[in-house]
């Protein structure tokens, strides 16, 4: 049992932070964030080595954990938990297209989809890769930061392979943890940093208690996730990457809704830059089945109980068809 | 990092549950702390403990541990807690009250103490809150007056844990005549057989543990008995209390009563929705993250890193832990969990107190806003 970073998790933090330097244009003071793909950050992780380091068993696993989390705390636009948690489980050598995943049967919006070649669709025993067009996916419109589309999957799309769904649900979950984490770290980063600068009442609005407390409850829960997203990828077990995907997506939620509440009006401008973190936080904790279907794995991997719950969660859905698409719910 | 158990942490591990199976009466979990058959319980138990070497096996050898590390304490502490800390109080002398004696002791002290507290056959309890006293506690009043060699202590302390069958009480008391208010706190390592000092117990709705008003009737101690400098004592407590943060794994029970309450509820013919099983990995995940927690706390400590905000996280994520599986306890319940003594009653009375024991939830917050988050000072 160790728990603090080694030498070589401490140069893999060194190399990173060299990389999202070099070519994380968001996210910088005062600039907007953009929704499109960061090609030329992807691009430099695949050279970098750090996608592939999940192949090298427990400590690789942690590197490709810590990989996910710093690339997300600065807001990389790129998947890069799916690459570097569970692509390296799928190819002996990575696809040069970016990959894109959903479950099978649930035609929802994707994380990436206009951008990705392969698209992972995850049923109930087997997942399988296909090769899909990017450009021929349909976008869909949507506020949560990442640009989101229906893949362009037919019956002509190649298969590319096909393995357990139990091995892919838990890389997914760990990606999830991993992204949840790194984002949640970058916006408690940025919160903290407007609550101490920002006066009202004569002194800084992080120092009154009632703020003081709920920034300490989100503190927690960062560092409660940090352990548990790290001990996951470590285990690789089926219980503690859903454990830790379910406490993620909850942290995700309850740190998206507080950070807008603490901030106020302000939280809510471009002009902040808080919403690259924030919305893309409740995107991340509704993904793959969200907290609700993250909890029942991990209830069900411990508990034969609750199996029977499990099976019975998994139906298919349609997508949301426009007409549904709230626009009789216009707020004012 | 790493996150496995080597060979022979896992084997300790087997050897402390057999050996805890083996030598704890069964009726363990029916006795009341502070009572006479928990505290013979508590003696005999850690008799046999220490004669394993596993009293204070984490200690320097001098002071009669093994250098044992710090992960096969932490393993020891586990497996004691979960099955119902049966050291009772002797948990304290193990975790803070020894270690505060061999960082600020004399050496007679020392030699008066150590051995007993490795032998396990001395009971302590803690004179800290005061009725006006609690969260604030650095605002006490009981005074501790200079007397040529002695000490004259008057006041009260209450909500004490254990004292009616303590052998000493590791008090604080404002020494009188300091100079400075902020830096006039001492520390005296009292009898309670000292003419003076009584004890009462404080009826309270916790029947599962008894607390006690002590008074100290203006009793004389020898300057013998003080621990560390004269009004030096507020440090040497803080950094003992940091231990206590984490120092109790109230986790590693309540994830035993996870599982058995969900068998409980199983027996009774309660078909468990899809909810219910959520809410069970939720509170598993929250045992899970503080245990993790308490990790991190436990190796700083070890590596000499001293008492970091790290234990203030970690004693939240303990008491998130026991109420999450409190409430998932009489979630499945239901009207039984009223029924006294049934183990989601003793669950959910646990929880309630959970974050007021080793320092109040909100106190945490406030040092993790300071220390960790470096939030700026209110007015």
């Amino acid at each position: 049992m160790d728990l603090d970073l080694n030498a070589q998790e401490e140069a893999i933090l060194a190399r990173l932070d060299a990389i999202v330097k070099a070519d994380v244009p968001l996210l910088r003071e005062g600039a907007s964030v953009s929704c499109a793909y960061d090609p030329a950050l992807m691009e430099a992780l695949r050279q970098s080595g750090l996608l592939d380091l999940a192949r090298d068993g427990e400590q690789g696993r942690l590197g490709a954990m810590l990989v996910t989390q710093a690339v997300a705390k600065v807001g990389g636009m790129v998947p890069v938990g799916l690459h570097a948690l569970l692509v390296p489980a799928l190819f002996d050598t990575p696809p040069l297209d970016l990959v894109a995943i959903r479950r099978a049967g649930r035609d929802v919006p994707v994380a990436f989809a206009t951008d990705a070649g392969v698209l992972v669709e995850v049923g109930a025993e087997v997942a399988k890769a296909y090769r899909v067009r990017p450009e021929q996916a349909r976008a869909v419109a949507s506020h949560y930061v990442i640009r989101r589309g229906h893949p362009a999957l037919t019956g002509a799309s190649p298969l590319l392979g096909t393995w357990p769904a139990a091995l892919v649900v838990r890389r997914w979950q760990l990606a999830l943890a991993g992204e949840i984490l790194g984002t949640m770290s970058g916006a408690l980063d940025h919160l903290v940093s407007y609550l101490t600068g920002r006066r009202q009442f004569g002194r800084e609005l992080g120092s009154f208690q009632a703020v003081q407390h709920r920034l300490a409850e989100l503190a927690v829960s960062l560092e409660a996730l940090r352990c548990l997203a790290f001990e996951a990828a470590w285990a690789d077990s089926d219980e503690l990457a859903a454990s830790a995907a379910a406490y993620a997506a909850c942290a995700a939620r309850t740190t998206c809704l507080e950070a807008h509440q603490l901030s106020g009006a302000m939280g809510f401008t471009l002009e902040s830059g808080l919403y690259a973190w924030t919305l893309r936080l409740q995107a991340l904790s509704v993904e793959a089945g969200g907290s609700q279907f993250h909890a029942l794995v991990a209830a069900a991997s411990h508990w034969d109980g609750a199996k029977a719950c499990l099976s019975a969660s998994g139906s298919s859905r349609k997508g949301a068809q426009p007409a549904l698409v709230a626009a009789d719910l216009q707020v004012e | 990092m790493e996150f496995g158990w080597s060979e022979e942490e896992a084997r300790f591990r087997l050897d402390v549950r057999a050996f805890i199976q083996s030598e704890l009466p069964d009726d363990v979990t029916d006795l009341v702390p502070g009572e006479d058959p928990y505290s013979q319980t508590s003696i005999a138990f850690c008799g046999k403990l220490a004669a394993k070497g596993w009293m204070v096996p984490h200690w320097p050898r001098e002071y009669g541990g093994n250098d044992a590390s710090v992960w096969m304490f932490a393993i020891l502490s586990e497996e004691l807690w979960a099955a119902g800390e049966p050291r009772g109080s002797q948990y304290m002398n193990v975790n803070w009250i020894g270690p505060a004696i061999i960082k600020a002791g004399t050496e007679a002290q020392k030699n008066q103490h150590l051995n007993r507290i490795a032998s396990g056959d001395v009971l302590w309890c803690q004179g800290f809150s005061e009725i006006n006293a609690g969260s604030d506690l650095a605002s006490m009043q009981a005074s501790a007056t200079r007397d040529g060699d002695d000490y004259i202590i008057e006041g009260e302390k209450v909500w004490t844990s254990y004292a009616s069958k303590a052998e000493f009480c590791f008090l604080l008391a404002r020494t009188t005549g300091a100079a400075d208010a902020q830096n006039s706190i001492s520390i005296f390592l009292v009898p309670m057989a000292t003419p003076g000092v009584t004890v009462e117990v404080i009826p309270t709705m916790l029947d599962v543990h008894q607390v006690h008003r002590l008074t100290f009737d203006k009793i004389r101690v020898s300057a013998s008995c003080r621990l560390g400098e004269e009004n030096a004592g507020w440090n040497i407590v803080r950094d003992a209390l940091s231990d206590e943060r984490v120092g109790t794994p109230r986790f590693a029970r309540a994830e035993i009563v996870l599982d058995r309450v969900l068998a409980q509820a199983h027996a009774l013919g309660e078909s468990l929705h899809a909810g219910l099983w959520r809410q069970a990995a939720e509170a598993r995940a929250a045992c899970n993250a503080a245990r993790l927690l308490s990790y991190k706390v436990r190796q700083s400590r070890a590596r000499g890193m001293g008492a970091g905000p790290e234990a203030y996280l970690g004693r939240v994520a303990i008491v998130r832990a026991e109420r999450a599986v409190a409430e998932l306890a009489v979630n499945l319940m239901q009207e039984d969990s009223l029924i006294a003594g049934s183990l989601s009653d003793g669950e959910f009375r646990t929880s309630m107190i959970a974050g007021l024991g080793g320092g109040s939830y909100e106190m945490q917050l406030n040092l993790i806003s300071r220390l960790w988050l470096k939030l700026p000072k209110g007015s």
